[in-house]
């Protein structure tokens, strides 16, 4: 049997797991965050059976269940559905063992590799019909034994560390955090480094810290809105088709509110609009730190605006962030020899 | 050349449409046809048919979260890449299609 070739296709695009885990969790936590968020409408002490309360408890139902439905789809990658079942359970049970989100990763991750292994095993043709029921539960025993008795204390040591570590931090440190998470941010618009520092906002929020989305949130827009500012102050330093995708994509920035939007802009002198985008969300993400500011919903564009609890400060970042990508990108632009002319004509040749 | 694409991205926002035009710019050029289904987060997507995926020469996954329903690919030629590849450089992803093809 090649079972290291089997387990080495798994392990091979653990990050592909991660990112299916995350993407079906992010529907959850959006609905927990917006519903819950309703609830403050109704003031601060809510009345039992009042809507306002209603409101908050739902919101507490998606603020708690992302983490199992993120475990679930992780598994889900690995093996399709029978992954589904088991990864929900082991999530659920890395909460109780106060292990949180790390743990459903690892749980998640294990639980869908166990089970893809369990049903490659060959049985001769009676028990095999009734395999693909077994399989899911003999996988959950083993790995939520392992977790329990092995990887859990560990692991939840760790994050009674990260838990206290963060919730201590100073504005210094927080300005520090934000800074590297900017930096995270503005360096492959939304490749894996940046995804790495949203996975890990929207992940703190299980618990109860919301200082890294609100540096997450304000990073997001800089270097789609600080490129188009780039080619409005210089028009001379970008091609034709850049002006062109500008005009329109900062109004789409705002209101939509992703840094991919940045890419066309980018493609074409990488290097330098790199080195001024992550200039530019590093420097934001560190005010952001600094003010401890707080978004208490993972949304995107225009809808976050109403769940900052100090939206001036987030204005600031942006803008600051923005014209420093602007004024960067263009000092370094003006500096190289970039032949737009030449550049005009292969893209005329295309269309 | 007929050419079934599916993207996928983390929230189904940007990249999968990213790459899908790139790829379709690309494929045009060339004068490909090409069907492409975008996979993500919040919508319904559109799915390739059992026809297009039938009459497909090779099956394109730009991908950076699992897609679902994979095997309805079996028995097809089917090239996979990351979605980001896709956005920067679908030249050379054609061209490893094409290579499949005059291989298989």
């Amino acid at each position: 049997m090649n079972f290291w070739k089997e387990t080495a296709n798994v392990f091979r695009e653990t990050g592909i797991h991660f990112r299916t885990g995350v993407s079906y969790m992010l529907p959850v936590l959006l609905i927990g965050g917006m519903v819950g968020s309703l609830a403050v409408l109704g003031g601060n002490e809510l009345a039992d059976g009042s809507i306002w309360k209603v409101f908050k408890d739902i919101g507490s139902i998606g603020l708690t269940y992302f983490v199992p439905i993120m475990a679930a789809y992780t598994a889900y990658s690995i093996t399709d559905t029978p992954g589904i079942a088991p990864g929900f359970i082991v999530g659920i049970l890395a909460q109780q063992i106060d292990t949180g989100y790390l743990g459903a990763l690892f749980g998640g991750i294990l639980v869908g590799y166990v089970t893809f292994m369990l049903l490659k095993v060959e049985l001769n043709e009676m028990l095999q019909s009734t395999w693909g029921f077994m399989a899911p539960v003999l996988s959950t025993l083993i790995v939520v034994v392992f977790m329990v008795y092995i990887l859990g204390p560990p692991i939840a040591w760790l994050m009674g560390l990260i838990s206290l570590f963060l919730s201590s931090l100073s504005e210094h440190g927080s300005a520090a955090m934000g800074a590297v998470m900017g930096f995270l941010g503005g360096v492959d618009y939304g490749g894996p480094f940046s995804k790495t520092q949203s996975t890990f906002a929207t992940a703190v929020m299980d618990l109860d810290l919301y200082v890294p989305l609100g540096i997450c949130g304000s990073i997001v827009t800089v270097p789609p809105l600080g490129l188009c500012l780039a080619t409005f102050l210089k028009p001379k330093l970008y091609t034709k088709s850049e002006r062109k995708y500008a005009k329109s994509s900062w109004v789409y920035a705002i209101v939509g509110g992703f840094t991919e939007i940045v890419i066309p802009l980018a493609v074409g002198d990488l290097v330098r609009v790199t080195i001024a985008t992550a200039l530019g969300s590093t420097i934001a993400g560190f005010i952001a730190g600094f003010f401890l500011l707080e978004l208490s919903t993972p949304v995107l564009g225009i809808a976050q605006w109403f769940f900052y609890n100090k939206p001036l400060v987030f204005v600031i970042c942006v803008i600051v962030g923005s014209v420093i990508t602007a004024l960067t990108a263009n000092f370094l632009k003006s500096i190289s020899n970039r032949d737009i002319a030449a550049l005009d004509a292969a893209d005329d040749g295309i269309s | 050349m007929k050419i079934g694409l599916i993207t996928s991205c983390l929230a189904g926002v940007a990249h999968s449409k990213m790459a899908a035009i790139a790829l379709q710019k690309e494929a045009v050029k060339r004068g490909y046809e090409i069907c492409i289904e975008q996979q993500g987060g919040h919508k319904i997507p559109v799915k390739l048919t059992s026809d297009q995926i039938k009459e497909s020469d090779i099956i394109i996954i730009a991908k950076m979260v699992t897609i679902s329903g994979k095997n309805r690919f079996e028995n097809k030629l089917i090239l996979d890449v990351s979605v980001n590849k896709a956005v920067r450089d679908p030249k050379s992803i054609l061209d490893q299609a094409e290579e499949l093809i005059a291989k298989s």
